[in-house]
């Protein structure tokens, strides 16, 4: 226990102390301010009409709030940018230490190769956490203090919802929602950082690492939107690591959260068995 | 006699390859490889480029799995107890590596956690020793090849080694560089009674280093053994005499020697090996041939090496 707990500081030293660690704080920092300058500046009037199909609303301000901003610049930056930033440090973890040499230099010393990649993926883990809930409290927080709280009112097809319309959330229930879909958004990277994470242990180069970990990821994304495969959609871990999408639906599918947050612990599992086994079998040659 | 520190027993490595998507012949590098490092050896493993050094130096360490074969660290099989093994063991593979953005010290504790605990002042006392004190608190991404060099052997002293498996460790540095890391390792092995396996192209150094060696070609061992007996069985000795020719016929007669005259670079008579040059110089003088020099081969090893090896991508050799 004492040795893996070296390691996790071990990992930890080496990813706070790199200037690209913090690269992706910033970059949130700065896409959260163009989204509250974007959201300052649009009028909104097409979500108006269509929302007003379903609600009686006045104007922007009837709808655009806090939680409005939060809950919807989440869907791009969950989708495309934090996936993103976690397979890029994945890649640098394993593959990038490879490359370097210091994964040898880690290696001739007493550290079981297991214990090593499960380190990295706690210390991923922790990052992908601080990523998403950095993220969102950022986007609450800027959300809040420039447009207020409010009931949160959306069109059910940004969430996938497979409905037509529009549902309205209670403000009540708002700070638990976001809190929910953060969670789920950071058990779905964990998934997607176990699967860099196998892929960063199998190649040499943290660039070959990124390219097919995304390459995977954009095309189970890419999947997901073709029609008449929908019989494909459960199996595909992109679909499960989506699911906090659901807790902007109007009623709160607990069951179908459930039923993903099990699929993407087996994800999970598998994705870790297969990069521990397969890197404790892997030569060293680079 | 001396337990070995380290065993390689039947060492083999075939690498499967592909040339693109096709399927390449498997290549061995490494084939039926066995070596005992004694306690307290320096022991040198020469060989061109390409020999299967590295290879070796990576299964020895358990980065690369054998294809046959097992190594055996104290006693304790590298395959079964990886972890124990390598806590006995110092080691770097082809060029020390750390994180550039952490400083030397950092990176020594960093490493050095992951053997162990190390005692207060043991990170002072092997930055004094590879003379990097002052400079520790540096980013090594500042630092140059010879610093890198120099703080690769401090992480392999931490914490307190038995054994230091180096690959080329003067690589790259400077004549005062190379003087200093020789003799840190000379005094590793004598003063602190550490044994050391070091892979070299270096013929000169190995010379210089080491008490025992082996010779690697195309992944076989085609030569071992004590450098003393070696360059006894394989050092020529030269004897500057006037008259070499009939000096080589006294010589024959007295010791019953083969000797041949030597043209090159000047006339002398340049003997087989195993000879003891006082009885030469005992015989030449009783014959009244006044011996103006005998001179035992300067680069035997370069000899031996390129008579032994294949390839001819060796420095030194050539000089």
């Amino acid at each position: 226990m004492s040795a893996f707990l070296a390691l996790l500081r071990f990992e930890r030293a080496k990813l706070t102390g790199r200037a690209i660690t913090w690269v992706p704080f910033l970059v949130l920092t700065i896409v959260v301010a163009l989204i509250v300058a974007v959201f300052h500046r649009l009028q909104f009037n097409h979500m108006l009409q269509l929302l007003r199909a379903a609600f009686n609303l006045g104007g922007k301000d009837d709808f655009v709030n806090g939680y409005y901003m939060a809950a919807h610049a989440m869907n791009p930056v969950f989708q495309m940018l934090i996936p993103l930033f976690v397979v890029v440090a994945a890649g640098l973890m394993v593959a990038g230490e490879a490359e370097r040499g210091t994964l040898r230099a880690c290696l001739v010393r007493p550290v079981s190769r297991r214990a090593l990649i499960l380190s990295k993926f706690a210390l991923l883990t922790g990052y992908a956490l601080a990523l998403c809930f950095f993220l969102l409290l950022l986007l609450i927080g800027a959300g809040i203090l420039n447009f207020g709280t409010g009931n949160l009112y959306t069109l059910n097809v940004l969430f996938h919802n497979g409905n037509e319309g529009a549902s309205m959330i209670p403000e009540a229930e708002m700070p638990m929602r976001l809190l929910a879909a953060g969670g789920l958004a950071t058990l779905g990277m964990m998934v997607l950082a176990a699967l860099g994470i196998l892929v960063s242990a199998l190649v040499d180069t943290p660039a070959m690492a990124f390219v097919i970990t995304l390459s995977i990821y954009f095309a189970c994304l890419i999947l997901r939107l073709l029609p008449d495969i929908d019989w494909l959609y459960p199996y595909l871990f992109v679909t499960h690591m989506l699911r906090w999408q659901q807790c902007f639906f109007s009623y709160f599918r607990t069951g179908e959260i459930l039923v993903s947050t099990i699929h993407l612990a087996g994800y999970l599992i598998a994705f870790l068995s297969a990069a521990v086994l397969l890197f404790e079998e892997r030569d060293i040659k680079s | 006699m001396n337990a070995p520190l380290l065993v390689l027993e039947r060492l083999a490595k075939t690498f499967k390859r592909r040339w693109g998507w096709r399927r390449a012949p498997d290549l061995a590098a490494v084939r039926d490889l066995s070596l005992e490092i004694n306690r307290g050896d320096l022991f040198g493993f020469l060989g061109p480029n390409g020999a299967g050094k590295s290879t070796t130096l990576r299964m020895a360490l358990g980065l690369i799995h054998p294809s046959a074969g097992r190594v055996l660290i104290d006693g304790r099989d590298l395959a079964r107890e990886r972890l124990a093994a390598l806590r006995k063991v110092g080691a770097f593979v082809e060029a020390p590596s750390f994180y550039g953005y952490l400083s030397g010290r950092k990176n020594l504790e960093l490493f050095a956690s992951l053997s162990g605990k190390i005692e207060h002042g043991e990170i002072d006392r092997v930055l004094e020793r590879v003379g990097l004190l002052g400079r520790e608190r540096d980013p090594v991404e500042v630092y140059s090849h010879g610093m890198r060099q120099r703080l690769g052997l401090a992480a392999c002293l931490l914490p307190r080694p038995e054994l230091l498996i180096l690959d080329e460790p003067t690589d790259g540095l400077d004549p005062h560089g190379i003087r200093d890391v020789r003799a840190l390792l000379r005094s590793l092995v004598r003063d602190d009674g550490l044994t050391v396996f070091l892979s070299s192209h270096l013929l000169s150094e190995v010379e210089n280093l080491c008490n025992r060696v082996a010779f690697l070609d195309q992944g076989v061992c085609v030569a071992q053994g004590e450098l003393a007996e070696l360059a006894r069985r394989h050092r020529r000795l030269t004897v500057r005499v006037d008259l070499p020719d009939q000096a080589a016929l006294v010589i024959k007669a007295k010791l019953g020697l083969d000797a041949d005259l030597l043209l090159s670079p000047e006339e002398g008579l340049c003997l087989a090996p195993g000879v003891a040059p006082e009885a030469v110089n005992r015989v030449l003088l009783d014959a009244g041939f006044p011996v103006r020099a005998l001179e035992p081969e300067a680069d035997w090893l370069a000899r031996f090496f390129l008579e032994h090896t294949t390839s001819r991508e060796i420095e030194g050799a050539a000089a």
